[in-house]
Order: C-alpha cells, then sequence, then structure tokens
C-alpha cells in the first residue's frame, strides 16, 4: 500500500504565489507542529496545481522530525484494494490495526473516493480515530468534500471538520517563477525574456507548462541562433491554442516563422525521440536498480539495454517481476524450514527459476497441492466453431494475459455443452504459461474438501492448500447452493488470490445474478471480470463433433451421415457425442460401415426388413449383455417406434 | 503468330525484322515516360503496363547515377538470367529519345541483340517522320495518353 | 525497415508521400528542402519525366542529428502518383514506416483520391502489410484554391478520412501546412517506436 514519496517534491522546491499561499502555510503547519493544528487538512484544485507536491512534501517534513514519524500515502483505490484484500482473508483488523501505528495519513486524489460504499465506512472511522488520538490526516482531490459524488454527510462533515483550502490556478507570477525554476534546474541558456513571453500564456497545469518548457530547451539546443521571445510565442501560440481547445492555422508568410519551421520540426521529434527511447529506457534502468538492490541478478533487465531489436520491454520486465516473485515465495519458504540453504544463489537468479522450484521442494516438506486440470481436456481437443468462439477467444486472452484481460472470468452454460472442457483447457494453458500449478476442481470437489476441512478443525491448511496455485478455476459453482459455509470459503480464498493478482476462473450453469441460493458475497466476488455464454452446440460444432467419432472409431466419415446428425439440434456436446458413438456401435454390431441410411435407422425408428443381420437371437431393442446388465436401446432413441409396428414385425 | 502491334506504323516493319533475326520473346519501344508506342509478344494490357513502367524507371535511375559519377548517358542495360535475358537500351530519334526493353531467352544471346538492335535504330531512324509532332502534354491529358497508347495496341 | 537499431544507436524512418497524380507530393519534398539548412540534409533525387511527372520517385535524406544518443535519419520519398505506374509505385512502397496521402482538394479529383487509397490499401496487402497498423497523416493539399472549387477540410476528412487519423489542410505551393504535416508523421511513428515487437 505504500508509496515512497518523491523525494523531488519538498517545501523547498513548491512555487509559492498568492493562489497557494494559503495552501502551503496550513500544509506547512500541519508538517511542522503535528498532532493538532488543522486535523484534517484538506486540499482542492485543479490539475497541475501541486496538492501532490504538497502531500509529499508534508510527508518529507514529518518523516525527517524527531523521532521520525510514520507516515503513510496512499489513494482511494489504493487503500480499498488493501482493504479487500484483508477482509477477505478474515483479517480486516490487522488492516485498522496498521493503519493505527500511522502518525500521518496522505491520501491523495480525494475525489475518487466516489462509490466505495465498504471503503468509506472504514474511511469514516479511521477519520474519527485519527481525530481523538490527535494524529494527521492531509487530503488533496479536485474538488471540495461536499462535491464528491456519493459520499454520505456524515464522511463530509468528518472531512470538512478540519480545514479546506482551495489552490487557484497559476497565475503570471507564479508560472514565471515555475519556469525559471526549472530552467536553472535544466541549466538552460533560455534567456528572460522568453521564460516571461512563456508565462504569459494562460496555462495553469503546471505539468503542461513545464512540457513547454522542455520544447523550447530542445528547439535552443539544436538551433543555432539564440531563441528571441517572439520566436518562442509564435512557437507555443500553436500548442497553447491546441491546449485552449482551437486549431492553429498553418503558417504561411513571414520570414522569421519560415527560417523556424524546421528549427521547430527538429525541436518536436527530439522531444519525441527523448520521451519513446528514454522513456523505456528509464523504466528498465528503474527496475534494473530496484531488483538490483534486493540482490537479484539483472543480466535478463541490463540485456534489454543493450540488444539491437528489444523484446517488448514492458512484457518483459512484467515476466521478470513475476520470476523474482516467485524466487521469493520459494526462497521464504525454504527459510522456514532450513535458513542456511535460504541463501543459495539460485534464489536470486531470475533465469533459474525452475532450478530454484526443484531445491525448494527438496528442501521443504512436501506442501499438498491442490487437484489440477484434467490433462485430457486441452485447447487442442476443444472444437471451435462460431456459436464458441466468443468464448474460447476470451479463454484464450486469460491465458495470455492472466489477471489484466479478465479477472474473474465467469463461462455460463447448460450442462454438457463444454464448459468443463474449456475450463480445463484453460487451466492447462496457463499451468503452462505462468509455470505454476493451477487449481482446477469442480465445486462438489471443492465443497467435500471445504467440509472436511471444517469438520476437522483445519482450515488454515486448507487455505493453504491453494497458496501455490498460480490460478484458481472452479467447475459449476453453482452447487454450492445450500452450502454456506462452503461458499464463504470460497469467497474467502477467492479474495485472497485477488489480492495477490491471481486469477480465478468459474463456471456456472446460469448468470450468477440468476441463481438463487448464492450469498451475496460469492455473487459480489464474480463481479467485475467478464461474463462468457456457450450456447448448445451448432451445427458446425455438431458436425465436427460426429465427424471426429467417425474418424476414430470407422477411420472415415460419410459427408451424408454427417448432415444428417449435424441437421438433427441437441443440447450439449455429450448428446451428439454419444449419439454418434451409437450409430458406430450399431454399424458395427451389423457389420457395415456407418450411414446416414442406417443412422436414420436408429434414430427414426424404422426397422427394414432386409438389413437386419440374423443373430440368431430375438432382438427387441433390449440388450443383455454379461457385462453391463440390461439395456434398452429404445431409451436413447429420439422417436418412438410405433408400438404396433414392431409387434407386427416380430410376428412376421 | 505472336502479333507486333504498333500505334505509329514507322515502328511495325522494323521491330518485325528485329524480332525475328535476333530472336527476342518480347519487345517494347516506349518513350522515357514509359508510354508504350510498339510492342510485340505481349498477350496483356497489365504485362505491358508493368514492364514499361519498370523499364522506364530503370532507365532514369541508371541515368542519375551515370550522372552522378560524371557520365552523360548509359548507352545500354544488361541483365542475364538463367532462363532470360533482359535489355534495355536508349536511341535518339527525329522523335525525341525512345526505350527499347528487349527480353529475350536461350535461343538468343546478348550479342546477336546488340547486333541487330543497331539495325532496327538505323531503320527506325530512317522510317521515322520527320515532321515534328510535339503537342505540348496538358496536365490532365498526361495520365489519359499514356493509358491510351495501351489501350490501342491492345485493340482488336 | 526496423525502425530503431538498438546496437549501431540508429534510427532511421522511411516517409512516403502517396497519393494521386499531380497532387502536391513532389512540391511538398520541394519545400522541405528549401527550408531545411544545407548541413542537415541530402541530395535530393528526383526521376521525373521530361514534363516535371514523377516517373519512378523523389528522394530526401534528412539528417536530424544525433537525439537521445541516437543518430537519426528521416528518409522522405514520393511515388508517382499517375495509375500507369503502379508497378514502380509498389516498389517505392517496400519498406515504408509511415505514409503521407496528400489528397488533392478539389472537388473534381474526389473520385481520384478514393482510387488512389484503394490502390494504396492493396498495394500493402500485396506486402502483407496491415494499413491499419501502418503510421498515416492526410494531407488537403490546394487549399489556397478558389473556395467554390474544393472541399473543406472537414468535408474532407467525411469523405476520405476513414482511418480518423490526423489530418493536415496545406497549400504546399507555398509551404503552408507542409511542416505541420511531416511534424505529424513523425509523432505517429515514434510513437509506434515503443509499442513496436520486432519481426
Amino acid at each position: 500500500m505504500t508509496t515512497e514519496l518523491n523525494p523531488g517534491m519538498t517545501f523547498e522546491s513548491f512555487v509559492v504565489g498568492p493562489g497557494n499561499q494559503l495552501a502551503v502555510t496550513a500544509a506547512q503547519a500541519v508538517a511542522e507542529r503535528l498532532g493538532g493544528a488543522y486535523s484534517p487538512l484538506y486540499i482542492h484544485g485543479g490539475g497541475g496545481v501541486g496538492k501532490t507536491h504538497l502531500l509529499m512534501a508534508v510527508g518529507h517534513v514529518a518523516a525527517e522530525a524527531f523521532p521520525p514519524r510514520v507516515v503513510e500515502y496512499s489513494t482511494p483505490s489504493r487503500l480499498a484494494e488493501a482493504f479487500n484484500a484483508a477482509a477477505s482473508a478474515g483479517q480486516s483488523e490487522a488492516f485498522r490495526h496498521l493503519l493505527a501505528d500511522v502518525d500521518v495519513l496522505l491520501i491523495d486524489d480525494a475525489h475518487l473516493f466516489e462509490r466505495r460504499q465498504g471503503t468509506n465506512t472504514e474511511l469514516q472511522r479511521l477519520t474519527q480515530d485519527i481525530l481523538v488520538e490527535g494524529r494527521n490526516l492531509v487530503l488533496a482531490g479536485h474538488v471540495p468534500p461536499g462535491e464528491i459524488a456519493g459520499l454520505d454527510r456524515e464522511l463530509i462533515a468528518a472531512l470538512s471538520q478540519g480545514l479546506v483550502v482551495e489552490i487557484e490556478p497559476t497565475e503570471y507570477e507564479t508560472r514565471l517563477a515555475i519556469l525559471q525554476r526549472r530552467a536553472e534546474g535544466r541549466a538552460s541558456g533560455l534567456d528572460q525574456t522568453v521564460l516571461a513571453a512563456v508565462a504569459e500564456f494562460n496555462i495553469s497545469n503546471a505539468r503542461e507548462l513545464i512540457a513547454l518548457l522542455n520544447r523550447l530547451i530542445a528547439l535552443e539546443a539544436v538551433s543555432e541562433n539564440r531563441l528571441t521571445p517572439a520566436a518562442a510565442r509564435a512557437l507555443l501560440e500553436g500548442e497553447a491554442l491546441i491546449l485552449d481547445g482551437r486549431r492553429p492555422v498553418p503558417s504561411v508568410g513571414a520570414a522569421e516563422t519560415q527560417r523556424d519551421e524546421f528549427a521547430d520540426f527538429l525541436s518536436e521529434v527530439s522531444v519525441a525521440v527523448q520521451q519513446q527511447i528514454e522513456g523505456w529506457e528509464t523504466d528498465v534502468r528503474d527496475a534494473i536498480e530496484r531488483w538490483g538492490r534486493e540482490g537479484f541478478d539483472t543480466k535478463r533487465l541490463e540485456g534489454l539495454l543493450t540488444q539491437s531489436n528489444p523484446l517488448p520491454v514492458e512484457a518483459t520486465i512484467v515476466e521478470f517481476e513475476r520470476d523474482v516473485r516467485q524466487l521469493r515465495t520459494l526462497r521464504e519458504a525454504v527459510a522456514a524450514t532450513d535458513p542456511a540453504r535460504a541463501g543459495d544463489p539460485v534464489f536470486r537468479d531470475p533465469d533459474r527459476v525452475s532450478e530454484a522450484h526443484v531445491l525448494a521442494e527438496s528442501i521443504v516438506p512436501a506442501v499438498e497441492l491442490p487437484p489440477g486440470p484434467s490433462s485430457a481436456w486441452t485447447f487442442d481437443s476443444y472444437i471451435e466453431t462460431a456459436g464458441n468462439r466468443a468464448a474460447n477467444q476470451a479463454v484464450h486472452e486469460v491465458v495470455d494475459s492472466p489477471v489484466s484481460a479478465h479477472n474473474p472470468l465467469i463461462i455460463v452454460g447448460a450442462t454438457g455443452v463444454g464448459k468443463t472442457h474449456l475450463l480445463h483447457a484453460l487451466g492447462n494453458g496457463l499451468s503452462e504459461h505462468l509455470a505454476m500449478p493451477v487449481a482446477c476442481l469442480s465445486g462438489q470437489e471443492f465443497h467435500a474438501l471445504a467440509r472436511r476441512a471444517v469438520e476437522e478443525n483445519a482450515l488454515d491448511t486448507f487455505g493453504s492448500l491453494f497458496d501455490r496455485a498460480g490460478a484458481l478455476l472452479i467447475d459449476d459453482v453453482h452447487v454450492l447452493v445450500g452450502h454456506e459455509r462452503s461458499q464463504e470459503e470460497l469467497y474467502r480464498i477467492v479474495g485472497v488470490l485477488r489480492g495477490t493478482s491471481r486469477q480465478v476462473a468459474f463456471t456456472v450453469c446460469s448468470p450468477p445474478a440468476e441463481i438463487d441460493g448464492l450469498t451475496t458475497q460469492l455473487r459480489e466476488c464474480m463481479d467485475g471480470g467478464l461474463q462468457v455464454v456457450l450456447t448448445s452446440p451448432d451445427r458446425e460444432l455438431r458436425r465436427r463433433l460426429v465427424e471426429r467419432v467417425l474418424r476414430d472409431r470407422a477411420g472415415e466419415a460419410d459427408p451424408e451421415l454427417l448432415d444428417y446428425l449435424a441437421d438433427r439440434p441437441a443440447e450439449s456436446v455429450r448428446v451428439v457425442t454419444g449419439l454418434a458413438q451409437r450409430i458406430v456401435d450399431s454399424a458395427d454390431g451389423q457389420g457395415l460401415p456407418p450411414s446416414a441410411a442406417l443412422a436414420r435407422q436408429l434414430i427414426e425408428g424404422t426397422i427394414p426388413k432386409v438389413e437386419r443381420v440374423s443373430r440368431g437371437m430375438r432382438t427387441s431393442g433390449v440388450m443383455v449383455s454379461l457385462a453391463s446388465g440390461v439395456k434398452s436401446r429404445e431409451k436413447m432413441i429420439w422417436n418412438w417406434p410405433d408400438p404396433g409396428e414392431r409387434l407386427i414385425e416380430e410376428l412376421s | 503468330m505472336i502479333p507486333t502491334r504498333s500505334i505509329e506504323p514507322w515502328i511495325k516493319e522494323p521491330l518485325e525484322r528485329f524480332v525475328a533475326e535476333a530472336g527476342a520473346r518480347l519487345t517494347l519501344i516506349m518513350t522515357t515516360a514509359g508510354q508504350v508506342l510498339a510492342q510485340h509478344g505481349f498477350t496483356r494490357a497489365v504485362d505491358v503496363m508493368a514492364a514499361a513502367a519498370l523499364g522506364a524507371a530503370i532507365h532514369s535511375s541508371t541515368r542519375e547515377i551515370a550522372r552522378a559519377v560524371g557520365e552523360n548517358e548509359f548507352k545500354a542495360l544488361n541483365h542475364q538470367g538463367i532462363r532470360h535475358g533482359i535489355y534495355l537500351a536508349e536511341m535518339h530519334t527525329p522523335r525525341g529519345r525512345l526505350l527499347a526493353l528487349v527480353v529475350y531467352g536461350t535461343e538468343s544471346s546478348v550479342g546477336l541483340v546488340q547486333l541487330f538492335y543497331e539495325d532496327l535504330v538505323r531503320e527506325l531512324r530512317e522510317a521515322c517522320p520527320r515532321e515534328e509532332r510535339r503537342k505540348p502534354v496538358i496536365a490532365s491529358n498526361f495520365e489519359r495518353e499514356l493509358d491510351e497508347s495501351l489501350a490501342s495496341l491492345f485493340r482488336r | 525497415m526496423s525502425l530503431v537499431n538498438f546496437t549501431t544507436r540508429e534510427i532511421t524512418c522511411k516517409i512516403v508521400y502517396y497519393g494521386p497524380g499531380r497532387s502536391g507530393k513532389t512540391t511538398n519534398l520541394q519545400y522541405i528542402y528549401g527550408r531545411v539548412p544545407e548541413n542537415r540534409r541530402g541530395r535530393m533525387v528526383s526521376l521525373a519525366t521530361q514534363t516535371d511527372r514523377t516517373l519512378f520517385f523523389d528522394f530526401l535524406p534528412l539528417e536530424l542529428g544525433s537525439i537521445s544518443g541516437f543518430a537519426t535519419r528521416f528518409q522522405l520519398y514520393t511515388v508517382p502518383g499517375q495509375v500507369y505506374y503502379n508497378a514502380t509505385r509498389k516498389l517505392v512502397l517496400q519498406g515504408a514506416d509511415g505514409v503521407v496521402f496528400v489528397a488533392d482538394s478539389q472537388a473534381r479529383q474526389l473520385d481520384e483520391n478514393v482510387e488512389s487509397l484503394q490502390n494504396l490499401q492493396a498495394n500493402l496487402l500485396d506486402q502483407v502489410v496491415d494499413i491499419r497498423g501502418l503510421p498515416m497523416v492526410l494531407q488537403y493539399n490546394k487549399q489556397d484554391l478558389p473556395s467554390d472549387l474544393i472541399l473543406t477540410p472537414q468535408e474532407l476528412d467525411d469523405a476520405i478520412n476513414f482511418r480518423g487519423v490526423p489530418s493536415f489542410p496545406a497549400d504546399a505551393l507555398r509551404g503552408g501546412g507542409v511542416f505541420e504535416t511531416l511534424k505529424g508523421i513523425s509523432e505517429q511513428l515514434l510513437r509506434k517506436l515503443s509499442e513496436e515487437s520486432p519481426t
């Protein structure tokens, strides 16, 4: 939850002007006196006026005071996430205690508290605690507390009971001062008159102002002549107008503008290149520094800086971090058992994760793994057609980008349409992609495990079963209806998984909103992701399923037969393959290849006199075998034959 | 009998003779802008268009290199492949500069082509009408002229 | 063509000016040539007919110097506009990193503009390049002509800006809008830099 304070944002580097004087004074008072003055302090104003800068400045002073205070900087979304994760792990108390230790709580983007009922209640309680105990709460947002949509009156009152102060849009002097300070910081040779010209533009947002300045600095660097105020003005008029919402007319004519056209172009390209190149380079360098500091081997990241065709940078960094996290988990597990071995270099090399796994497994007593996906159901054996394409695609997206694509993923469909197959295929895909075990089990299995855990009072062990899983997939969640305890456990475990950025997927027989008997909690945790529906197999799917059965068993597939069977509507995949199997069985029994005619007889019940092969045994549609007992063929016929007809048949 | 077609009648016979003697499979006579005046061996207008555009382009880029190294121009260019050779050459006529693009197979050779090409140039110069029919090219007509000469070559 | 070479620390962009015949592609380059200081550009090569129609291509190399340690070069090309020269047009289009489509704003040339756009798409398809992924901007040239002869930028946007790419009004003869267009395509190109993955 903690974010480090930006070292550049201090009171010293903050440019004070008439528009923000009051806010700065209040912030300083809070920072220096601590406990007491203005609590809570609420600063509001438009974008780029310096709210975050002030928050951080307060944080710095507080942290560096003697004795140093505990400072926490956060935002509504982070708080909500942390709180939910803790709550679902059954540790809301721990969360509250965590915040209880904080002396100065800084909350940025407070206007984002709008619609979070759960956290808002918590926030209110927090505010009260803080005030009562004389600690400090500083908030910053785009609008004052009274204008935050969705906050209830009590909370608004609580947030407003200290000091609410506005930072007004910057005016000329402040802008000039900001520019001057920045220009100094970048050691640019830009003339004061040029800076003054820029400050004239009515740009309130400090960030945008600085961006304009950067362009000018780049331009100066590449031109032979010094930049004049007129040139700067002309240059920025375009920019400022765009910021103002209007499009500039292409400049035509004036000699000075002509001469600057190319220089202007050059400076823009320079800035663009800088942003792109330095952007990702900075990301990589940051990552190298961070993980290097923690002792991990960063050669994979360093390689990014020197390759001629770098791999997609972001993806590489994300993968690297995932490997590092795995190493950390493994190392911790090993440390708990055999601290000496935890220092093994393999735990610091993200390129040797599999080795680390092996080593860890040999040291740590085998932790029981949750049931995983069946290798019988994979993407290879899943037939995709127009009817299930959307669902299949969504599943693939999850495999490619777990957690970020769709979390949770809910597959809705009647029995036998292929949900289980797809879910297990997802599990297999994820398992391969993440190189981690994936928990994949049916609702029934989950319920059985949960119930046993409750009875044996071993819920902790049950929960830790899913710790090592990279993802959680539950089939037929609706079977948990009527078993609230198990639903509770599921909700808790899902919470932990979501809180630790892991993928969750379910299958259900109907949309969760329509299932009676699901607890509100469980229903809620199925929100926010993606629901895809699997319908009964469409014609193409039926055809291909039948084709597969026929090819596997009879070696070839008669197109007429395929068409005939494909035309018959079917509710589920199972029905289709079952029928196909039956036809092949029947054909085998008669010593004939499967054909449309044969199928027609079987299904529609017409029994031709000619093709009956005598087996010396009367058959009336009832088959008896030692192995499987009595099976009545008629139970699976679509159209019941007219008994009258058959009777006559038998007698003739 | 593979046709030899010509927009302007004075080109037809010299071209036919050249083709027969040099054993050329395909031949184009065109302006330096790629506008085709006569062709032999092509069955489709699109092929002529592509060949003409490419031939003219090759010629113009070669001229550019020549200029860069201080040569006035290169007289001819020859590419030898396994099954075919391509011969691209320039000629001066009273009608202005023209290009010839010749594609020949294994039954001929660059030597043969070069030999009879000299004859072709001489004959064309002689046969060429003397009047200077240099009409200025009006902007909007340029493209139409390119297309029309193509069309008339394949008109039945 | 690879945009960025991290080993040799070079950025090279091939920008092709495309469009129907006589829409002003070569004029764009000529104007740029006239405005760029000598030390920043190479020789402009124009392979043209005697009547000044681009026969093969115009080529103008721009040396932008070292930016963030990367030697940056832009190579501007134009293609012949006439339908007839499609074979050579295809050649010049090969390896293009970005396209500036120069449209003729005259109302009676609208069909030509559309045809040329379709031709662009077809030629790119030949090279197995998806036009939707290619950085592109539109230039509506000849906006200086009498208003009853031309379509406004808004009308042109409606008529031919299918992809909703940035569009720039221009008068290439006098230079209006030429550098804005060039800036526009550069931005599009460089943005793609960070999203690009190697093939």
